[in-house]
């Protein structure tokens, strides 16, 4: 299954089993945000998601107000009972996310998708 | 009835004096006579009113029995003796009419009608006496004092039966039942509030223990609305079910609830949750080590 969140949002999700995969592209907007949430959150009450992925390989820059607002939506995601893992963080991106004292706790990452396996082994065994 | 009132403080709270009560006895002697008519006239109104037939019905075997109640009603009133035997008979009266559901307005408007046909007959006494205001001004303060006693207790009633139905809805709301061994199901309707919270951890706590529950399930599909308040009760309760040896999930969080709690910054810690009840129960069953093929 394949969806895009709206026209030239700069997001699209994909669903197999009860994985959603989502790729960020451009530049995320609060508008963006709110939708991916409402989006997101529907997603895993209708089709019992369990595992969320964000992909932002494609990010370049990403501020401290986008990286909360992608924090809350983890952490929402893992109050539904699903897990999140973000993969693809831009090296830049990292340095200046610890170095603006950004809250990382709660946050799973991995280096690429080959990975994500691994990483949910160690979260807990539900995908 | 068990309600307790002051007799002094409500005689100074309506100033009702001595010298008031020998106005009022005064005036039930000058009113002796008219007391029969007061009743008949006082009656003749009632039937036109609708009430009449819900309430007072057809018979009239019934209705020379309340007649006669009454007059010994007005006699009483106008003896002016106020102490507990008093207040125990207008609260007896104020019983019937909550017993029977009598609507304020026709309890209110027969206080009325009585009233103003006592006036009119106080003032229409020949040779008027010097000091008829006086009298019509102590009857008038028993009145409001006569009918506040009656209104009293239908409230008090009535609070007591709202009270009653509170606790029965909120035993009924918190049904803690267990749905599999070892697994405790609350499920949760309606609006929470820190009372009703207390009462679901008590009530939650003691089950767990009674049950020796391994995992405890709260759903929340049902609950209204969370804010701050609501989402901190119910973490409480997961700690405090935990910290019975007991693994705690709450269920039936709706994206609309988990926006809620992470856009108001609580700190949810590391509390189990689900989206659905379903999901609930898998975990659970996990948790337990039970498979189902």
């Amino acid at each position: 299954m394949s969806l895009d969140l709206s026209k030239n949002s700069g997001v699209s999700m994909s669903r197999t089993n009860n994985r959603l995969s989502i790729i960020l592209q451009g530049d995320i907007t609060p508008e963006m945000i709110a939708v991916l949430n409402s989006e997101v959150l529907e997603n895993i009450k209708t089709q019992r998601i369990a595992l969320v992925i964000f992909d932002l390989s494609a990010i370049a820059i990403l501020d401290l107000t986008e990286f909360n607002a992608l924090h809350s939506i983890a952490l929402m995601i893992k109050l539904m009972g699903a897990e999140t893992i973000f993969t693809g963080f831009n090296a830049g991106v990292v340095a200046f996310l610890i170095s603006a004292g950004a809250d990382i706790s709660g946050i799973n990452t991995v280096s690429g998708l080959d990975d994500i396996d691994r990483v949910l082994n160690k979260i807990k065994d539900i995908v | 009835m068990d309600q307790k009132i002051n007799l002094e403080e409500l005689k100074d709270k309506f100033v009702i004096t001595d010298t008031d009560f020998k106005l009022i006895r005064n005036a039930g002697l000058l009113l002796d006579n008219f007391l029969p008519q007061l009743i008949e006239k006082w009656y003749a109104w009632l039937v036109t009113q609708k009430e009449f037939s819900m309430f007072f019905g057809t018979n009239s075997n019934n209705l020379m029995q309340i007649k006669k109640q009454q007059l010994s009603y007005w006699q009483s009133f106008f003896s002016a003796n106020i102490n507990e035997q008093y207040v125990t008979d207008r609260y007896r009266i104020g019983e019937v009419h909550a017993r029977i559901g009598l609507p304020n307005d026709i309890y209110f408007a027969g206080v009325s009608k009585a009233f103003q046909l006592i006036a009119d007959e106080l003032w229409n006494i020949k040779p008027m006496p010097a000091n008829i205001g006086d009298i019509a001004n102590a009857v008038t303060k028993h009145f409001f004092l006569d009918t506040y006693l009656v209104m009293d207790i239908i409230t008090h009633i009535h609070n007591a039966r709202l009270e009653e139905s509170h606790k029965t809805m909120i035993e009924m709301a918190t049904p803690v039942t267990p749905i599999w061994e070892g697994i405790l199901l609350l499920p949760l309707l309606g609006i929470l509030d820190s009372s009703r919270a207390q009462d679901i951890m008590n009530k939650s706590l003691s089950k767990i223990a009674e049950e020796r529950t391994k995992v405890f399930i709260l759903d929340i599909s049902g609950v209204a609305s969370v804010d701050t308040a609501v989402a901190n009760q119910l973490i409480k309760i997961t700690k405090a079910t935990q910290l019975m040896g007991c693994e705690a999930i709450i269920s039936g969080i709706s994206p609309a609830i988990a926006r809620t709690i992470i856009e108001l910054g609580v700190d949810v810690g590391e509390i189990k949750s689900t989206s659905t009840l379903r999901d609930a129960f898998e975990i659970a069953l996990k948790m337990i080590k039970v498979t189902i093929s």
